[in-house]
């Protein structure tokens, strides 16, 4: 069967949304990823096919940001750029539309990756504080402007928050921390249990510093500032501590609390990928490569589920066997979401996961949650740990707003 | 083909256009003016219906007057002679009474600019490269084909001091704006807009919203008394501050307007010629033609091996200090993709800042838009690792003058390096030679000097080494030429050509400080002489730390008649570093600053002063020429201008050395 090669990737630290990186716009933060990728490789940026990125709050002030990425990076301008989006598998569909690009025939060597600067999502005004805004625009005289200003009440200036619409599941109504609960209330994971996990990825993710430094750049902001690590990990993080923290979603009765979920975070991947052969006659060493993938649809209000679903799907149609899968990552978008996948794998389809190959070196409650980018994330820290293990095969999986889960398997050589 | 050349086209518009067939660039050359006063003649026999200025030249109306011309004016009556030539032969163009057009697309100078001025319309594209302004004062002369007359009547007083005292250019949509020209329109719609004018159809009149097309010509109240010599005092008092007297043509350009405007259009013509013979005389004026010159000649230098000169798209800058991140910056201001290293974190954001902090003052001071600064700043791949190197085409090495920091350096990055890649350092203080054999690359190797600010000065010395191949030497000189900068080649000696200059003028200043001069008088009497900064000022601003280190490596290499000043060696010991140390000669005190109390002295006559400061550098110029670290008196002259700064209008330090009898 036909591979992709993933050669090598690197991604910024991830800052939680409002800190370190909040002066970098999505596009920014893309283009320091590529621009150092490229560096790194000393990829002949000429022979590059096409450039796909994964973004979900998709900056207004960058369509297609994938394209001004490449552009931005010095990507020639004849190597053409698009963006995916699915939700929080778009670093994912950015890798697993190269394979379809390379399958299809369409080119075989492709810069992929995933960016988001949560910090930077913009609020909005309501469509009836727009329509005033318009109305006032096109006003041509003096007192149709004034008449126009006038018909301002306080209530249009009240901002639509950008990142909670996002967040929010426009078909089902549920926000994705309400969906968390949902699963809560069918499967009764504990809030006792959701903060052991949460301390625990804190804790891997603190003993891993070292080694997510290897996947991880230096960014030098223009003021003179720089920054060099994940800053969401709480390396004191305490099972009391969490404890304290009120739950969010659900005040009265519920679990899910900003411990045990995925932060809010800014950051960017770029991975260098390209079909076997390609990477063959380059007499490149590739990191891995994708053997398989699958995506799954599952109830929207229990989206969290995804790679239950997803994990199967994958392994039933490459012929893996759950046996032969040595790592494991799964976004940790909710403690209380991978630990009902945990059950529903078990349960339903008798695949036990060993926590000792699950998110070795934390996740996305330590390290954080750039929704557009996380899968690549995913992608470059399962590979990269796989090679300091030897493994073979690894799985690296993600829930998706919306509901839906994706599954990538990845080998090394 | 002679140019211009007429054509009347069936409407009866005759076309005059300039095309100069042995010229990149059209002038007003005693063959082409000539040519135009026939046609001009015959044109006032026929009576087309109408007339138009053209070029069909490539982003070039007419660049000016041809400066080999102004170089001939031997006298002041020869001077008045050519000014009242060019009037008589423009003021045909207001003699035939029809509608008359210069249609501008591309450079407009000068005299081109003179002749659109005498037309009844201007239209201009507006291709970037469409500039149009009277540069004249920056070659010692005044607008003398009716600029300084024709102009302020058109665009009122201030505008037109604006563009004439500082040799301004103006693209088209200022133009409009200033009323400069009529109208400003896409290049494919020039002749279109133009046989519309020239039908005397006339152009929509300007509305308020409609930025392409100028405002109606109103009268200018500025132009009269009261204001007209209120404006001209203001003007003469900014100038002078500016030039510290020692350029009187912007002056000079003031008194043509303000006298002219107080009279008719014929009167101010003839005070125009009068001021532009008086001032086309004077040596300041050949010396800045020399400059001219000069500038010309080393920014198009071209050296054996040019043709198989590498073309350079990315290049390694090893160092993130002062030195290596201007470099940084003004290459990736220059289009290219700089990958910048230096061993610590710390220096390599020290060093983004630095970048970051020339790009925002670029921004603020509209030198860069802040879109091209945004794409320049990311251009620019900062690194504390050796990835990044192997696809470079060139590196310059910008790190400490030290040779074992250096050669550490060389033995990790050059394995890195793709075969063809120039090796470059900007050394001021190590001997070229032993770098280049440090580097294992010696015939790949060659000096890039910059100097510091870089995104200021503009030149670079590129140093051969004894083994530098000739194409290496040549794609440096021409990688400085596409940076834009001025390259003059220099063999690698101490010092190469500016240092081995400058330092001996500082030592000088300061073993005059240590008989006793005061600082304020010996920075004073070089200021007066012209120098951007007085010498004490300038070691404060070097730093004194490397103003000693390279006096001391100078002194080293020529013992017996070199030695570091007593004072500097004083100062240095103390420890005060100049102004990034907030102390030297001079004490800084947020924006405040003094001269450094420690140091009193007394007065001495400015001429001594300049005298002795100078002849240390003309000696030692001379050491230069007959030792062969540079070719020609003019790599001198251009190198102390470009990169010193040394007084343009004094033309250089080997012509000030003729000048007054020094240089035998």
């Amino acid at each position: 069967m036909t591979r992709l090669a993933i050669i090598d990737g690197i991604r910024t630290p991830f800052s939680k949304a409002g800190t370190d990186l909040k002066s970098l716009p999505a596009q920014e933060l893309g283009r320091i990823v590529v621009s150092e990728l490229l560096e790194r490789t000393g990829i002949d940026r000429r022979i590059i096919s096409q450039i796909i990125f994964g973004n979900v709050a998709q900056p207004p002030e960058a369509a297609n940001i994938a394209r001004v990425i490449a552009l931005n990076a010095g990507i020639p301008q004849e190597t053409p750029a698009y963006t995916v989006h699915r939700n929080c598998a778009s670093g994912f569909e950015a890798v697993t539309s190269a394979y379809e690009k390379m399958v299809a025939g369409q080119g075989d060597v492709y810069v992929v990756g995933g960016t988001e600067s949560m910090s930077n999502i913009p609020l909005l005004f309501s469509t009836a504080a727009a329509d005033k805004f318009a109305a006032l625009n096109r006003a041509k005289s003096f007192f149709g402007k004034v008449s126009a200003a006038l018909s301002f009440r306080p209530g249009d200036f009240k901002p639509r928050i950008g990142v909670m619409l996002g967040l929010t599941d426009p078909v089902c109504g549920l926000n994705m921390g309400q969906t968390g609960e949902v699963l809560y209330r069918d499967f009764g994971i504990s809030r006792a249990e959701q903060d052991a996990f949460a301390l625990e990825s804190h804790q891997r993710a603190t003993k891993a510093r070292a080694k997510l430094r290897e996947e991880t750049m230096t960014v030098y902001l223009p003021h003179g500032k720089f920054v060099e690590q994940d800053n969401g990990v709480r390396e004191n993080q305490t099972t009391e501590a969490l404890a304290k923290l009120k739950p969010v979603f659900d005040r009265r009765n519920g679990t899910v609390t900003a411990g045990n979920s995925s932060q809010l975070t800014d950051g960017a991947v770029a991975l260098l990928v390209m079909s076997e052969d390609k990477a063959k006659k380059l007499s490149l060493e590739p990191l891995g490569y994708l053997r398989a993938y699958a995506y799954a649809g599952v109830d929207p209000q229990r989206m969290g589920l995804g790679p239950a679903y997803a994990i199967p799907k994958a392994l039933g149609e490459s012929g893996v066997k759950w046996d032969d899968v040595q790592l494991i990552e799964i976004n940790e978008a909710f403690a209380v979401q991978v630990l009902a996948v945990e059950l529903v794998l078990r349960k339903q389809f008798g695949l036990d996961i060993n926590r000792d190959m699950l998110n070795v070196n934390g996740g996305a409650i330590a390290l954080g949650h750039p929704v557009g980018a996380s899968g690549a994330r995913l992608v470059l820290t399962l590979l990269k740990e796989m090679e300091r293990r030897h493994l073979k095969t690894g799985i690296a999986s993600a829930c998706v707003g919306g509901g839906q889960g994706a599954a990538l398997i990845l080998e090394r050589d | 083909m002679e140019s211009p050349r007429l054509e009347i086209d069936a409407d009866g518009i005759a076309w005059v256009t300039f095309d100069d067939p042995d010229a990149k660039v059209n002038l007003l050359n005693p063959a082409t003016v000539g040519q135009l006063d026939k046609i001009l003649d015959g044109l006032l026999q026929r009576k087309p219906t109408g007339l138009v200025f053209i070029s069909s030249k490539p982003d070039i109306f007419i660049a000016g007057a041809d400066i080999k011309e102004l170089e001939k004016i031997g006298n002041a009556a020869h001077g008045v002679e050519l000014a009242r030539a060019g009037h008589k032969i423009f003021g045909k163009i207001e003699q035939l009474g029809v509608p008359s057009v210069a249609a501008i697309d591309g450079a407009c100078l000068g005299g081109g600019c003179e002749l659109a001025l005498a037309c009844r319309f201007r239209v201009a594209t507006d291709n970037p490269k469409t500039q149009i302004g009277l540069p004249e004062t920056q070659l010692g002369i005044i607008p003398g084909w009716g600029g300084t007359q024709r102009l302020p009547r058109l665009i009122g007083l201030r505008a037109a001091l604006d563009i004439i005292v500082a040799g301004k250019t103006v693209n088209a949509g200022k133009a409009v704006r200033i009323g400069l020209v009529d109208a400003a329109v896409p290049a494919v719609a020039l002749r279109q807009v133009a046989v519309k004018l020239a039908r005397g159809s006339g152009i929509p009149a300007a509305t308020g919203r409609d930025k392409n097309f100028a405002p109606t010509r109103r009268m200018h109240w500025e132009n009269r008394w009261p204001a007209r010599p209120l404006i001209c005092r203001i003007a003469r008092k900014r100038t002078l501050a500016k030039t510290r007297g020692h350029y009187p043509s912007p002056l000079k350009a003031i008194d043509a307007v303000e006298q002219g405007l107080a009279s008719s259009l014929e009167n101010g013509l003839e005070i125009e010629a009068q001021i532009f013979g008086e001032v086309a005389a004077t040596p300041v004026c050949k010396n800045l033609i020399r400059v001219f010159f000069l500038r010309e000649k080393y920014s198009k230098l071209r050296v054996k091996g040019a043709e198989s000169a590498k073309k350079i798209e990315k290049v390694g800058v090893l160092g993130a200090g002062v030195m290596g991140a201007g470099i940084a910056q003004w290459c990736s201001a220059r289009g290219l993709t700089v990958r910048l290293k230096d061993i610590k974190t710390e220096f390599v954001a020290a060093g983004i800042k630095r970048i970051a902090d020339i790009y925002r003052d670029g921004v603020k001071r509209r030198k860069v838009s802040a879109l091209d600064a945004e794409h320049g700043m990311a251009r620019v791949h900062p690194t504390t690792e050796y990835t990044g190197f192997s696809d470079c085409d060139l590196v310059i090495e910008a790190v400490l003058e030290k040779i074992e920091v250096k050669r550490q350096l060389y033995s990790e990055l050059v394995p890195r390096l793709g075969k063809r890649c120039v090796i470059a350092s900007n050394t001021s203080a190590i001997p070229i030679d032993e770098l280049a054999e440090a580097s294992g690359r010696p015939t790949e190797f060659v000096g890039i000097h910059f100097f510091n600010p870089v995104h200021r000065m503009p030149l670079v010395e590129v140093v051969r080494g004894t083994k530098t191949a000739p194409d290496v030497l040549a794609t440096a000189v021409e990688f400085a030429k596409q940076l834009k900068k001025i390259p003059i080649v220099v063999k690698g000696a101490p010092g190469f050509l500016v240092n081995r200059l400058l330092m001996p003028y500082l030592n000088e200043a300061g073993k005059l400080l240590g008989e006793g001069v005061g600082i304020e008088a010996i920075d004073k009497a070089m200021l007066d002489f012209g120098m951007p900064m007085g010498p004490l000022r300038l070691i404060d601003e070097v730093g004194i730390d490397v103003a000693y280190d390279v006096a001391r490596e100078l002194a080293v290499a020529f013992s017996g008649r070199m030695s570091v000043a007593p004072v500097l060696q004083k100062i240095h010991d103390a420890g005060l570093k100049g102004r990034k140390g907030g102390k030297g000669f001079y004490v800084y005190a947020g924006k405040k600053e003094r001269v450094n109390r420690e140091f009193r002295g007394e007065e001495r006559p400015a001429t001594e002063i300049q005298h002795r400061l100078l002849e240390v550098m003309i000696n030692e110029a001379k050491r230069c020429l007959s030792e062969g670290v540079v070719a020609s008196e003019d790599d001198i002259d251009a190198g102390m201008i470009f990169g010193t700064g040394f007084p343009p209008f004094r033309g250089g330090l080997v012509q000030y050395a003729r000048d007054s009898g020094l240089w035998v």
